[in-house]
């Protein structure tokens, strides 16, 4: 038996229609897009500058304001050290603030620039991981070159009040980066609605291929960024490389796919997220839920809990090839470490340590999530009697 | 008819490399994740870095997924920021436009290669910094062969470090880190009949343990290069790289060298570039007088061939080529000359219609000026 798949924050299935797309760039349609003096490469070019209209469109930006990354990892990295680079040299602003519960590719990025002169602020956040409007508003000023603040949780679904927090950068002329890799397909994401002047998106968390993603980077004003991969000077000079033409063909009909129907399966993700949670808390003795309450500011496909006694790494090991979830965010060191997300928002180690996450996606029926419950709670008293 | 000639900028996808992409794609899970699924993902990754580490003589542990060339590229520039880099005048732009302070630019002969002579008198006037050496094996624009064994020994007598931009040359010819004596090797997916958007950075030992990422995050790539593995483009990769190993290019310089001899007999004037010189089998520059290369790239797309002029750069960009300069041909021939790099080996019918199209277009463009 296939295990049932309750891991889609970690990735998503690609969708067939998504990999239908792709498919005809894999073979006919072969040229290099930036050999755009003959027709394959025109063809290639016409299909990259399609997508580009598509993915901006989703979040309300313009085509131009789209750079193509290898996903959004890479577009942390060059949104934070980008911009930093280009603040820090030419206007003086030195500090970058980031939340305590960011990915880590934003943490390791923004300590990466220590080193060279950058000051970096981490905030803390309350119980249910929203970050301290106040303290930002107490520490900021016109050294800051960045603020960066993820949209979504990856770990405990938490959304953010970015338009607050771009209020408070506006006033400062602070640039605001945004990591969306967890929201879009879970919430309407808007670029001007949100008020962020970079926004990282991944193409495997909305069930498009690996190895894609973009950063929108806002025109008007305009944004500056110096580039972290250079060569044949692609994507207006701000990342070299030849572009991977299925790979963005996919990207944008993934986005598409998940933006068409974003209501039906916002609703749809809630109703299966509801009853899961209503299976396990009714289960489950003493099992706690961790960040925000299921009706507040969470992701509609988020779970995350916590059952004292009950270590996460073994309980999704054990289980592993009957459901797969997992003890924190999917991470490569493979090292049982407490998640510091957990521990930010005021659980001990031993806490965190028994503590999963449980997400759920466009294909998780009613009968995965109840055979998924009964495997995990079954599971769980076993373990509690041992 | 028409045939699709620019294969130095985009290779064909092998069908047995877009199998293993549209079979991975199928899998469920990410790479990082401990569970069933995850490792199921994470076997296909490893598979693929064996069969990558194979073709090009590394081991598996030390190579580098990236997302291409460029970056690979620079991800072997990071690990050179405190070393004096000396690199040569005919590398690709993802070479030439890194942020290292102060390259050092070597000279190349008239015939397409690194001047040796230039370069060792930069490494023995530098030897006081610690040296990085970095040189592509085969020119992406002429397919001139670079003489890597040499200098490999004379980086190895001036204790250099030894970086190799083989994106062309995998396939082509052979290419052993472990042999010829390359501390870093740059390998790119998609001139070799895999995916676009995966390459990968393989270096030795002692290299490995002092690299640092461009790229921070999960820790994945054994914290050299975050963010969530490209599985399929890795699977689509590795056999790619499985199948470049056995290449046999005999027919294919026949068809090419049939291709020049035809067009030197029925266009007079026109210059070869390194005709005489080792080159790839596959790739042919040819410089025409007065006429702009452009033209005659659009005029043979009209005809439904793919050529190119220099090589495929940031969209629509139209320079001179760097390459050509710097092997001290006339600006004239520069800005006249186009490249072909053929997929496979062409039939005598083919080299016929193709040279005598060419030829019309010649004749034409020659008589508009």
């Amino acid at each position: 038996m296939k295990p049932i798949y309750l891991d889609y924050q970690s990735t998503t299935p690609t969708d067939n229609n998504v990999l239908k797309k792709m498919m005809p760039f894999f073979s006919d349609v072969y040229g290099n897009p930036h050999s755009s003096n003959h027709s394959f490469g025109a063809s290639a070019s016409q299909a990259i500058d399609l997508s580009r209209k598509v993915i901006a469109s989703v979040i309300g930006a313009d085509k131009s304001e789209i750079i193509f990354t290898s996903g959004a990892t890479e577009s942390n990295n060059l949104a934070i050290k980008g911009a930093f680079l280009y603040r820090y040299k030419y206007q003086n602003r030195k500090k970058i603030i980031i939340a305590a519960t960011e990915h880590k590719c934003v943490i390791e990025a923004s300590k990466s620039l220590i080193s060279l002169g950058a000051e970096v602020i981490i905030i803390e956040v309350n119980k249910e991981g929203k970050l301290d409007l106040e303290r930002l508003k107490s520490i900021i000023n016109e050294d800051v070159a960045i603020v960066s603040v993820m949209l979504a949780n990856n770990e405990i679904g938490v959304i953010q009040p970015l338009q607050d927090i771009s209020k408070i950068c506006k006033e400062f002329n602070v640039w605001l980066h945004s990591d969306a890799a967890q929201a879009l397909g879970n919430l309407k994401v808007n670029v001007d609605l949100l008020g962020v002047d970079l926004l990282s998106i991944s193409s495997h968390k909305v069930y498009g291929p690996k190895g894609m993603g973009c950063l929108y980077v806002r025109r008007k004003p305009r944004i500056r960024l110096i580039s972290q991969i250079d060569g044949g000077g692609q994507e207006r000079l701000i990342r070299s490389g030849t572009l991977p033409t299925p790979l963005i063909v996919g990207f944008s009909e993934a986005l598409k796919i998940s933006n068409d129907n974003l209501d039906i399966n916002i609703k749809q993700l809630k109703i299966i997220r509801d009853k899961l949670h209503k299976n396990l808390t009714t289960d489950v003795s003493g099992i706690i839920l961790n960040g925000p309450s299921i009706d507040g500011d969470r992701l509609p496909n988020n779970l995350n809990y916590t059952v004292k006694g009950i270590s996460g790494a073994n309980l999704t090991e054990v289980l592993g090839d009957q459901v797969a979830f997992s003890a924190g965010s999917a991470c490569a060191t493979g090292g049982i470490e407490p998640s510091y997300v957990l521990n930010s928002i005021g659980l001990d180690d031993e806490s965190a340590l028994s503590s999963f996450r449980i997400s759920v996606g466009r294909n998780t029926t009613i009968n995965d999530i109840n055979t998924a419950s009964k495997i995990i709670s079954d599971k769980i008293k076993i373990l509690k009697k041992l | 008819m028409g045939l699709y000639l620019d294969y130095n900028a985009s290779a064909p996808i092998l069908d047995a490399s877009k199998d293993a992409i549209i079979e991975s794609m199928k899998l469920i899970g990410n790479p990082s994740s401990i569970h069933t699924s995850g490792r199921k993902v994470k076997t296909v990754i490893e598979d693929a870095r064996e069969l990558v580490a194979g073709t090009i003589g590394a081991s598996p542990q030390n190579i580098i997924f990236t997302s291409g060339a460029s970056e690979a590229n620079a991800l072997a520039f990071k690990y050179a920021e405190k070393m004096q880099v000396i690199t040569s005048a005919i590398e690709h732009e993802s070479i030439l436009e890194q942020k290292n302070k102060d390259l050092i630019i070597i000279s190349v002969n008239n015939d397409g290669t690194v001047n040796l002579d230039h370069l060792e008198k930069s490494l023995s006037e530098n030897m006081i910094s610690k040296l990085f050496v970095s040189v592509m094996a085969v020119n992406n624009e002429t397919g001139i062969i670079q003489p890597i064994e040499k200098i490999a020994a004379l980086c190895l007598k001036y204790n250099s470090i030894f970086h190799v931009d083989a994106v062309q040359a995998i396939g082509r010819i052979k290419i052993s880190m472990s042999k010829m004596n390359i501390d870093l090797l740059t390998v790119s997916s998609h001139k070799i009949g895999g995916p676009k958007g995966i390459g990968c950075l393989a270096v030795n030992k002692t290299v490995y343990n002092n690299l640092s990422p461009i790229i921070y995050g999960g820790g994945q790539e054994r914290g050299i290069r975050a963010g969530t593995e490209a599985v399929s483009q890795i699977a689509g990769f590795g056999v790619a790289a499985k199948y470049s190993r056995k290449f046999n290019l005999l027919k294919t310089k026949i068809s090419r060298d049939a291709l020049e001899e035809n067009l030197l007999e029925l266009i007079p004037g026109i210059i070869i570039i390194g005709k005489n010189i080792p080159r790839v089998a596959n790739t042919t520059a040819i410089a025409f007088k007065n006429i702009l290369a452009e033209n005659i790239v659009i005029a043979l797309d009209i005809e439904g061939y793919e050529v190119s002029s220099g090589s495929a750069c940031s969209s629509g960009k139209i320079s001179e080529s760097h390459v050509l300069l710097a092997m001290g041909l006339d600006k004239s021939l520069v800005k006249g000359s186009i490249r072909i790099s053929l997929c496979r080996a062409l039939e005598k019918s083919e080299i016929v219609s193709f040279c005598n199209i060419l030829y019309k277009i010649i004749q034409k463009l020659s008589k508009k000026r």
